[in-house]
């Protein structure tokens, strides 16, 4: 045998090679995913215009929805990985979690809340109870009914210090929970908290069925109320989810989402191109330009917002001219240009849409002015300059560490030097943490509610204040009367109000935010962006092929 | 080959993996930042002491380092790889699912580089200095020097922006789901993995061609009358043939360790990208036990290479 | 006829400056059963000749420029490579210097003979049947034993003896040494002379047997041929030319072997100078610069080979004239 193989392996080899690459001819062309959907439009019209003020208005009614109506494919660049919706904290977890559970309360496009599992809300006349009227009607995935009694569960879950619940310190202030009926719910407040509703809209603060939670299977079947159902998980590769027949909510349009791992955003972009992926969640600028027709891109401009946190507990920008001349030194605009090729908008410290605050409050207006920076430092005693450790974040997101060379460049025309430091994740937030920095690029996070956003910062006891580095008097009260305002009017006021400080006092340089990227192929209607990043609105999307 | 050549290789590579185990393990916890941090970013400043001392316990990070060292260590010779904090799969489940995935394709990059390679460097030693051969060197040269993410993004860049071709996107299928699109996933990326193979081939083929055709038992061979083919092939080939099995041999070894870049480009879940994902995200029992476990193929591969070599070579003795 | 007739053969160095012969003017003559001697220096061409008659110069950058070759009586110059292809093994056969690296590592001695068979086109079973035949001839114990071994596990003096069983296996009408011993302790030495010797006068086969080793030629050959400087500069009987050199540098070769009754504390004897460099050849004769008896005649014209008695030789000052 040995010597019939001899002398003839080449050719064998080769023969080998060839039948290979004929069975990937033959074989390849059966796909039995994608866009399998067939009309849809009338339908996603109508969804489309509902969005404003809550979707629960029935949608006008539509032609029965086609028998199949395909697997929409999302490619995304990671996986979920904890499947408890009370401890999840990865972006990608959040994604699909919010597709297969609802909270309480939800946001619409501009982040108002609107109702959800509670139809009807109101406050005590103190503001010190909050009853909600749950929604009739509405079971589980396991076809259990949704009741006061699962609200109960899942809240005290959450309030237990021992499950370890994210989104805890949110809802401190709930002292106690009361079902007077299986449709009725009242929370007892500590204090006046306007900012509790948005809270409860918040996917960490899903309805849980309270069967799930006794029997402890919340962490690996997932069962919710949401439009979709979970179906299948290949950890690491792809997680699948059903349509919900019988959601409260008109739709699901597809019969089932697909969220594909692929690691890297550029195959993805092709993965869109070759129709093999539908939807995708994109963050580099640089991959988004390049989606062109006929990828359909959407914009929306993001909660999170991009600053050069400045540690003024150090001595060097102790002095507030030292910190209004690094304001008056920097161009915002030109960092966007520069680093983000101008996908952006200058912003200051609200970027929540209906807090959204200008340049109120900025010591050079918002334009830049070297002179006057070096004018400021001089008043502060440092007419050699200044120098700053600055630590910047290496692969989190894509402009870090363009930003920090755009800054530095700018800055030092003023005398102001920025020593870059690009760390590793791991690194950079141990610093972070340990507010080990003179100043640091960084990409912090939004929240849809302006109190929960920057309670830990700028409170004197919130405990991210030692990494904010600054505190006041004028900012504890600010921060308080918002919290208590029920009003929406008053509260955009006293806002305002923290905004100008925060940029007089300047312990932060905020930058702008960028945008959140949704890109499609064109056969995918019926989705609306949200500034928070949620995908929720995949559950009125449709595929037309 | 005696009883003895196994226990002293079997010795020395239990040694290696020992080896291998402490440096991941200090060097996992010498880097900044823990599971926490990982998980949480930012976020996890907001911890209170209590739900730290929880994730603490959870993680295992509150034991001190030797115990977690030996307790790991224990459980993976009975079998126990250890588990995912965060989905609670076992990772001996998550090696098994990304392990014939790395497999397949060095197995594929192997056979592309081999069949491109070896051919060229014959091809071009047999046409010493002219022209041709100058051709395939450079065209080796090139194959080495590109890297092989750069082959793999102009692959992609090309068939799917043009042909709108782009398989991997589909999302991986294993051989026996699909075999036709499986193989369509394969070949681009073993292909950017084999052409750099193939440059080193060709080389190593092409130099040893031309040092073994320089030996006398060549020209005994061309004096005993045989052809010119015969000595080509069974003479020189064979001859030259061994060195370039080595290579080959360690080559894939170094395929088995996972081709990271490749595959986050081309979405292939492989022992790559999976301890790439647990490193990033801390997972100390998954990065530990699965370098172990391509330390461990590393070794085997090498004793296979050997042992091939031996096969081979009838001048090597096994001692 | 002759067996072997080499003519005016001129093999060169061909480079495109130019082509640069390194054997010049060989003319050579075996005839059937006859044991022919070429003795000479390192670099005198005697290696070259035998590989060019073979067909085995490395080519390029070697070419025969000039000559006939007939084995036969077959034109061996302008055969293709598919003819001498058919001629090598089985109408003579070579046997090289260094058993150590001329036999193919990685194959069994049984098969590197039997490949010199099929090639051929003789069968399997009749070749590997020869194979163990001609293994006992050459006097390895235990045939068939050793062709399961490879070439690393035999000494030195059994490897050249597979070499010559493999030259002898399609008893080839020619057997051509080159410096077969050269590489072997002394022992071992008179064992291959012996063995060679005997298969002679057993088959009859013609041997041409290249050396630079005088002594080794006084018993095993009929005639010789001294080279020099890429030229024959003296052929004739063993007897004659070892009584009687006709040229110099025979003379001097001769003079150079110590001998068993010199004085022992007596300085060995040389040539005076070193051979001559392919690339720089003087015009006349090539052994001039060293010759004790050149006169001046020997540095313009090359002579030619006069014939005198049983031998022929190439210099101008004859044998009585030497001072």
């Amino acid at each position: 045998m040995r010597n019939l193989l001899r002398g003839h392996w080449f050719p064998l080899l080769t023969l080998l090679m060839i039948v290979a690459l004929v069975a990937a001819a033959c074989g390849g062309s059966s796909d039995d995913e994608s866009d399998g959907g067939t009309t849809a439009t009338t339908v996603a019209d109508d969804a489309t215009t509902t969005t404003a003020g809550g979707d629960t208005t029935a949608t006008t009614d539509t032609t029965t929805a086609p028998a199949e109506r395909g697997n929409l494919v999302v490619g995304r660049t990671g996986d979920i990985d904890i499947l408890d919706p009370h401890l999840a904290t990865a972006f990608q977890s959040f994604r699909t979690l919010e597709l297969v559970y609802d909270s309480l309360l939800g946001l619409d496009p501009d982040l108002t809340v609107v109702p959800s599992l509670a139809e009807e809300w109101s406050f005590s006349d103190d503001g010190l109870a909050l009853t909600l009227t749950l929604r009739e009607g509405v079971s589980f995935h396991d076809g259990s009914t949704f009741g006061s009694e699962d609200v109960v569960a899942s809240l005290e879950r959450i309030l237990d210090e021992e499950t370890g619940a994210v989104a805890r310190s949110n809802v401190l202030g709930i002292v106690g929970i009361t079902a007077p009926d299986a449709g009725t719910v009242v929370l007892e407040l500590a204090n006046q908290d306007a900012s509790i509703l948005a809270s409860l809209a918040d996917v960490n603060l899903a309805m849980l069925s309270s069967d799930a939670i006794t029997a402890g299977t919340v962490d690996r079947e997932p069962n919710g109320t949401g439009a979709f159902k979970w179906s299948e998980w290949k950890q690491g590769t792809s997680v699948t989810l059903g349509a919900n027949g019988d959601y409260w909510r008109d739709g699901p349009f597809v019969d089932t989402i697909e969220f594909r791992v692929i690691p890297d955003e550029s195959s993805i972009l092709s993965g869109l191109r070759a129709g093999e992926v539908d939807f995708a969640p994109l963050t580099d600028p640089v991959i988004v330009l390049q989606a062109t027709d006929p990828l359909v891109v959407y914009r929306t401009p993001a909660l999170s917002y991009h600053v050069l946190q400045l540690n003024a507990d150090r001595d060097v920008l102790a002095d507030v001219k030292v910190r209004q001349a690094i304001s008056c030194a920097v161009d915002r605009q030109e960092v966007i240009d520069s680093a983000a090729l101008g996908e952006g908008a200058v912003t200051g410290p609200i970027t929540i849409p209906a807090y959204r605050s200008d340049s109120d409050g900025l010591p050079c207006g918002g334009t830049r002015d070297v002179e006057k920076a070096k004018q400021l430092l001089a008043e502060a005693g440092y007419t050699d300059g200044v120098t700053l450790n600055t630590i910047v974040i290496a692969g989190e997101f894509s402009t870090a560490t363009a930003e920090g060379e755009a800054l530095q460049a700018q800055l030092a025309e003023a005398g102001i030097k920025l020593e870059l430091e690009v760390l590793e994740t791991g690194t950079y937030v141990d610093r972070w943490l340990a507010a080990d920095f003179d100043a640091a690029v960084a990409l912090n996070g939004g929240r849809p509610d302006p109190h929960p956003m920057y309670v830990r910062y700028w409170t004197s006891d919130g405990n991210l204040n030692p990494v904010a580095g600054y505190r006041s008097d004028g900012l504890d009260e600010l921060m308080a009367a918002g919290q208590a305002e029920t009003d929406t009017a008053a509260r955009v006021a006293i806002y305002d109000q923290l905004s100008e400080e925060l940029q007089t006092q300047s312990p932060w340089i905020w930058l702008y935010t960028g945008f959140e990227y949704r890109v499609t192929t064109d056969g995918v209607t019926g989705f609306t962006s949200m500034p928070n990043g949620s995908l929720q609105y995949l559950r009125q999307t449709s595929l037309s092929s | 080959m005696t009883r003895r050549f196994f226990l002293k290789r079997l010795g020395g590579a239990l040694l290696t993996l020992f080896g291998v185990a402490v440096f991941v393990f200090v060097v996992l916890r010498l880097i900044p930042g823990d599971e926490i941090t990982a998980m949480l970013g930012i976020e996890s400043g907001t911890l209170t002491e209590v739900q730290r001392r929880a994730l603490e316990s959870y993680f295992g990070l509150d034991e001190p380092p030797i115990s977690q060292f030996f307790g790991w260590l224990g459980n993976v010779m009975t079998g126990n790889l250890g588990y995912s904090m965060r989905s609670g799969v076992s990772v001996a489940s998550l090696i098994a699912d990304a392990l014939p995935v790395t497999i397949e394709l060095a197995v594929l990059s192997m056979l592309f580089g081999i069949v491109i390679g070896v051919p060229t460097g014959i091809f071009a030693a047999t046409r010493q200095g002219k022209a041709p051969d100058v051709v395939a060197q450079s065209f080796g040269l090139i194959g080495l020097a590109i890297p092989n993410f750069v082959i793999g993004t102009f692959l992609i860049t090309i068939t799917a922006s043009q042909f709108g071709y782009f398989p991997n996107a589909a999302g991986y299928v294993p051989p026996w789901e699909d075999l036709g699109l499986n193989l369509q996933q394969m070949l681009f990326p073993a292909i950017s993995l084999g052409i750099v193979l193939a440059g080193s081939i060709m080389r190593t083929m092409r130099s040893a061609f031309l040092e073994v055709s320089t030996e006398p038992f060549v020209r005994t061979a061309r004096g005993k009358g045989l052809s010119r083919r015969r000595v080509k092939w069974v003479v020189i080939f064979r001859n030259a043939s061994i060195p370039v099995l080595t290579i080959t041999g360690i080559q894939f070894g170094y395929l088995l360790g996972g081709t990271v870049v490749i595959e986050q480009i081309f979405a292939l879940p492989g022992l790559g990208r999976l301890v790439l994902t647990a490193i990033n995200q801390r997972e100390l029992a998954v990065v530990q036990s699965t370098v172990l476990v391509i330390a461990a193929m590393f070794v085997i591969i090498n004793l296979l290479v050997d042992l091939l070599y031996a096969r081979i070579d009838p001048r090597i003795e096994i001692q | 006829m002759a067996l072997l007739e080499v003519q005016d053969l001129t093999t060169s160095i061909v480079r495109r400056s130019g082509s640069v012969p390194i054997i010049r003017n060989v003319n050579l003559n075996v005839d059937k059963g006859e044991t022919l001697g070429i003795v000479g220096e390192s670099g005198s061409g005697k290696s070259v000749t035998m590989l060019s008659v073979m067909g085995l110069i490395p080519s390029p950058p070697l070419a025969i420029t000039d000559g006939a070759i007939r084995l036969k009586g077959r034109d061996l110059v302008g055969a293709d490579e598919k003819t001498m292809q058919a001629v090598r093994g089985a109408d003579m056969a070579m046997v090289y210097q260094d058993p150590m690296v001329s036999l193919n590592p990685v194959m069994r001695i049984g098969r590197q003979i039997e490949e010199g068979m099929t090639a051929h086109h003789v069968g399997k079973n009749e070749a590997q049947q020869r194979t163990l035949e001609v293994l006992g001839e050459v006097g390895i114990p235990d045939p068939p034993r050793v062709r399961d071994l490879y070439p690393h596990e035999l000494s030195g003096g059994m490897r050249q003896r597979v070499m010559i069983a493999s030259a002898l296996a399609l008893s080839p009408d020619l057997l051509i040494f080159d410096e077969p011993t050269t590489a072997l302790d002394v022992t071992i030495q008179q064992q291959i002379l012996y063995l060679v010797r005997e298969l002679q006068r057993s088959t009859g086969v013609a041997v041409v047997w290249i050396t630079h080793d005088l002594g080794v030629l006084a018993r095993l050959v009929d005639r010789v041929a001294v080279m020099y400087g890429g030229r024959v500069v003296e052929v004739d009987d063993i007897e004659p030319l070892f009584s009687e050199p006709r040229h110099p540098y025979t003379e001097a070769l001769m003079a150079s072997v110590p001998g068993m009754h010199d004085d022992e504390r007596a300085p060995l004897r040389q040539i005076p100078g070193s051979p001559p460099d392919v690339n720089h050849m003087p015009p006349g004769c090539p052994f001039q610069p060293r010759c004790e008896f050149a006169i001046e005649r020997c540095t313009r014209e090359m002579p030619p080979m006069l014939s005198h008695g049983t031998g022929e030789s190439a210099c101008w000052v004859p044998r009585e004239e030497w001072k």
